[in-house]
């Protein structure tokens, strides 16, 4: 099983749409991929059809009565999504509040690890959605995760966010005790505009090695695909958007090895 | 490092700790998992405090002693599960640390 965190606490930067496009190409490469859904948001549940608001179990419910350590009721949570190859741990709203819930007990970081350890023969691929805020769920995630890629948007507001990203990333690294592989994924690149062009440039400049040295296109089909609630590469397995993703993963793949 | 630092820092430390429940001796083989993958604290890491051994950066190690060392973690694994009994000692022994690389 291999772990990989999409994560920024910047919001809209492309964080679920990555998770759903690589997640799509791993599937079609014949893997079996499992993706979770960390933002009480649910923008990823949602996409496939279901409803945050009106499930009875999620990521949330593992956090008590130490229901990570019942694999069945971990695989009675997941979802399908629209490839058979793909399931689904889903987020319900309640998400919101476990920073509440949790709050003063020890340990609440490692659940998620915990839980994919019991899937670990069931899944090539886990990749992980978080939310564009810190908190108990992204630590989750940055603990749990071998590699982490931080998608942002190629502007200038985006870049403070991945400054703070990173500082996040380093001391939970800190932390943990260990070194965590970490990708920087332009996204909603536009190269019409200066603010795309200005904004990677500065962000080669910071962050030279671990900058991806491509970016992930503007392409309407990526909001398309999420309308109809199918993976961009069953819409358009050529679009431009998909292609880029094809390249990212590429990457990803080689380096995780 | 800032006072903000400080206290991200106190935050990351606490959510990492291992779980009340582990102290317990609820689930005596964590401690076992534990101990059995300190040595390799600097090289290798642990997910979830030693429920699997993921060899995330293994620089200049042979493959093989990585898969050994999955391969034992497996094996602790699964023991959780058994009841013991004769099984559960012999697999036990097996995982002892001086058998780990043939
Ligand atoms: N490359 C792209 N081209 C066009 N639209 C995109 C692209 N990437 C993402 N989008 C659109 O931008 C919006 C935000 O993307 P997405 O939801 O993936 O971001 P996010 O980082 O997950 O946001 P949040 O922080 O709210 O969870 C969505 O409407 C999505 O369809
Ligand atoms: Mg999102």
């Amino acid at each position: 099983m291999r772990i990989w965190s999409i994560s920024n606490q910047k919001g809209g930067v492309g964080k679920t749409t990555t998770v759903v496009s690589l997640g799509g190409l791993l599937a079609d490469s014949g893997k079996r991929v499992l993706l979770v859904d960390l933002d009480p948001h649910g923008s990823l549940t949602s996409y496939f059809g279901q409803d945050p608001d009106g499930l009875d179990r999620s990521l949330y419910h593992l956090f008590f009565e130490q229901r990570w350590r019942d694999v069945d009721y971990i695989r009675a949570t997941l979802k399908p999504t629209s490839l058979p190859n793909v399931m689904m741990l889903p987020a319900t709203t309640s998400l919101a509040t476990l920073e509440r819930q949790v709050s003063g007990q020890d340990g609440m970081g490692l659940v998620l690890a915990r839980s994919l350890a019991q899937l670990w023969d069931e899944y090539d691929y886990v990749l992980l959605d978080t939310p564009p805020i810190l908190g108990v769920l992204l630590v989750n995630a940055l603990a749990a995760c071998q590699q982490l890629v931080i998608p942002t948007q190629t502007e200038h507001l985006a870049l403070k966010g991945l400054e703070r990203m990173v500082h996040t990333l380093k001391m939970v690294m800190k932390s943990q005790k260990r070194q965590l592989p970490y990708w920087i994924v332009p996204t909603l690149f536009d190269r019409r505009t200066t603010a795309s062009l200005t904004s990677l440039k500065e962000m080669r400049r910071t962050y030279q090695e671990a900058l991806w040295d491509e970016a992930i296109p503007v392409d309407t089909r990526l909001r398309d695909a999420s309308h109809e609630g199918v993976f961009p590469h069953q819409l358009d397995p050529d679009t431009r958007g998909v292609r880029a993703y094809r390249h990212l993963l590429a990457m990803l793949d080689k380096q995780g090895k | 490092m800032t006072g903000n630092s400080d206290i991200l820092l106190g935050y990351f430390d606490s959510l990492l700790a291992p779980c009340p429940a582990d102290e317990s001796g609820e689930h005596p083989l964590d401690s076992l998992l534990l101990d059995a993958t300190a040595p390799f604290a600097g090289e290798a890491d642990t997910v979830a405090s030693g429920y699997r051994l993921i060899a995330l950066m293994l620089p200049g190690t042979p493959l093989g002693r990585a898969a050994a060392l999955t391969l034992n973690l497996e094996l602790l694994c699964r023991l959780r599960k058994l009841e013991p009994g004769r099984l559960h000692s012999s697999m036990l022994a097996a995982c002892e640390p001086e058998h780990w690389y043939g």
